[in-house]
């Protein structure tokens, strides 16, 4: 139904990419990231800006093949463009998140920390350990609607992480920075680690980020028999990840002091905070999926 | 059977089933996992690594080292006869199979009037000469053999 407008018109990938916002709190808490590889995200919100960027190419002639082909496949549901797209709104769904995001736009160009405090819950390691573990198990599910299931779906996956274009790699370094180190800690991977070991069904049930995607699990895969099968492997790349990139407990508080104050202490809190305030998933989701999707139909067209 | 298949076609459109469908050319495109094993191997300081596999498409990456030089994909036009179309008039070839430019940074070459292998450089280092040259590389008579 997501893809469904007022009137039942099917919005398509174009739509998605060019509502995309140029700044707020998303924005903002994503470019200050830029240090893992700088320059090389762009926040492209305008489709046919993303055709160029993707193909390299100007002629407009080609242009609008490939744009042509790219909303082709994009309308065929078989495809899994969609699915792969509902996902990643999906992790962001949450009903806190639009209320506090426009009190902290409104916050001015620096955002106090301490004022949001009562405005904020956040949760235990527990739960938040889990809620990371399903964010794994979530980009492995869009990764399969995108790209398919070659051989065995865990391992190529996680060897496509390495050939992960930019809009990607500034998701993962979200999730390890936002949602790893930030509220978890440096041993944020130890800790998910613990909470996937433990998984069991009546747990997993009980999340909510879980409830809102397991339909997309594939018939005969457990959720978590899933999670625990792909997270060794994904937090091993992780690990590397986050050191080849000097993505630190301290590099992240370093960036986002650039925009918010208070970040040196309550990080429980500051956690909570970007994660009700930012649709992170979402939006690197969106232009994601549109990349894949043209990098295809210039494959085709 | 017919206000049944009538039902489920109104249920369809409002996205919620597909069924009561006659078999479309797309059904019969090859799996992608067809074309894998008539890509060249990693070579020379190239790496070629798969990143997507779908009905009727399959892609992989070269890279030189850690740098991502150009993609290679092979597609099922069956479903496609537009895509076919664009051959028409080629000049030039690769063993008797037409081959076009598309875009400043594509070669595209059309196997037996169905599959089309498409090169994109994804670097400057990747010569358009380059994109021939792994064109050459790929298994063509084996891909032109696939039903």
């Amino acid at each position: 139904m997501a893809f469904f407008g007022l009137f039942g018109k099917a919005k398509t990938i174009e739509d998605y990419v060019n509502k995309l916002p140029s700044g707020g709190m998303t924005v903002r808490a994503l470019r200050t990231l830029d240090f893992i590889a700088p320059g090389e995200w762009e926040n492209i919100n305008n489709f046919d800006t993303l055709i160029k960027k993707v193909t390299r190419e100007s002629d407009p002639v080609f242009v609008a093949d490939v744009k042509k082909q790219a909303l082709k496949l994009w309308s065929d549901k078989k495809e899994g463009y969609q699915k792969a797209l509902d996902i990643y709104q999906r992790v962001d769904a949450s009903d806190k998140i639009l209320g506090l995001a426009a009190l902290a736009d409104k916050a001015g160009d620096k955002i106090n920390l301490l004022s949001f405090l009562d405005k904020i819950t956040p949760e235990a390691d527990t739960s938040q350990s889990i809620d990371f573990a399903v964010k794994v198990l979530s980009e492995l599910l869009a990764f399969i609607k995108v790209n398919g299931l070659p051989g065995d779906g865990v391992v190529d996956f996680v060897k496509a992480l390495n050939e992960y274009g930019k809009d990607s790699q500034m998701r993962m370094a979200a999730l390890i920075a936002f949602d790893g180190l930030i509220p978890l800690g440096p041993d944020f991977l130890n800790k998910a680690s613990d909470s996937v070991k433990k998984l069991g069904p009546s747990s997993l049930e009980q999340n909510s980020l879980f409830s809102r995607v397991k339909g997309f699990i594939p018939e005969g895969q457990g959720g978590a028999g899933m999670i625990q099968k792909a997270f060794g492997p994904v937090a091993s790349w992780m690990e590397n990840f986050a050191a080849s990139k000097n993505l630190t407990r301290e590099s992240t508080l370093h960036g986002l002091s650039q925009f918010i104050d208070g970040t040196d202490s309550k990080l429980d809190y500051l956690g909570a905070f970007i994660d009700v305030t930012t649709k992170y998933f979402e939006h690197t989701g969106t232009q994601s999926v549109a990349s894949r999707l043209i990098e295809r139909a210039g494959n085709e067209a | 059977m017919i206000s049944t298949c009538a039902l489920a076609l109104l249920i369809s459109m409002a996205g919620l089933l597909s069924g009561c469908k006659e078999p479309t050319p797309r059904d019969q495109q090859v799996e992608g996992k067809a074309f894998n094993p008539f890509f060249p191997a990693s070579q020379d300081g190239y790496s070629v690594i798969f990143t997507s596999e779908k009905k009727g498409y399959s892609q992989a990456n070269i890279k030189k080292g850690d740098v991502e030089v150009a993609t290679m994909a092979v597609s099922d036009l069956i479903d496609d006869a537009e895509a076919v179309r664009k051959f028409e008039g080629a000049t030039d070839s690769i063993l008797s199979f037409p081959v076009i430019s598309r875009g400043e940074n594509g070669t595209a070459v059309l196997i037996a009037n169905r599959f089309q292998i498409v090169l994109r450089s994804t670097s400057e280092e990747f010569s358009a000469e380059d994109r021939r040259k792994w064109i050459s590389s790929l298994d063509l008579a084996s891909i032109a053999a696939l039903k």
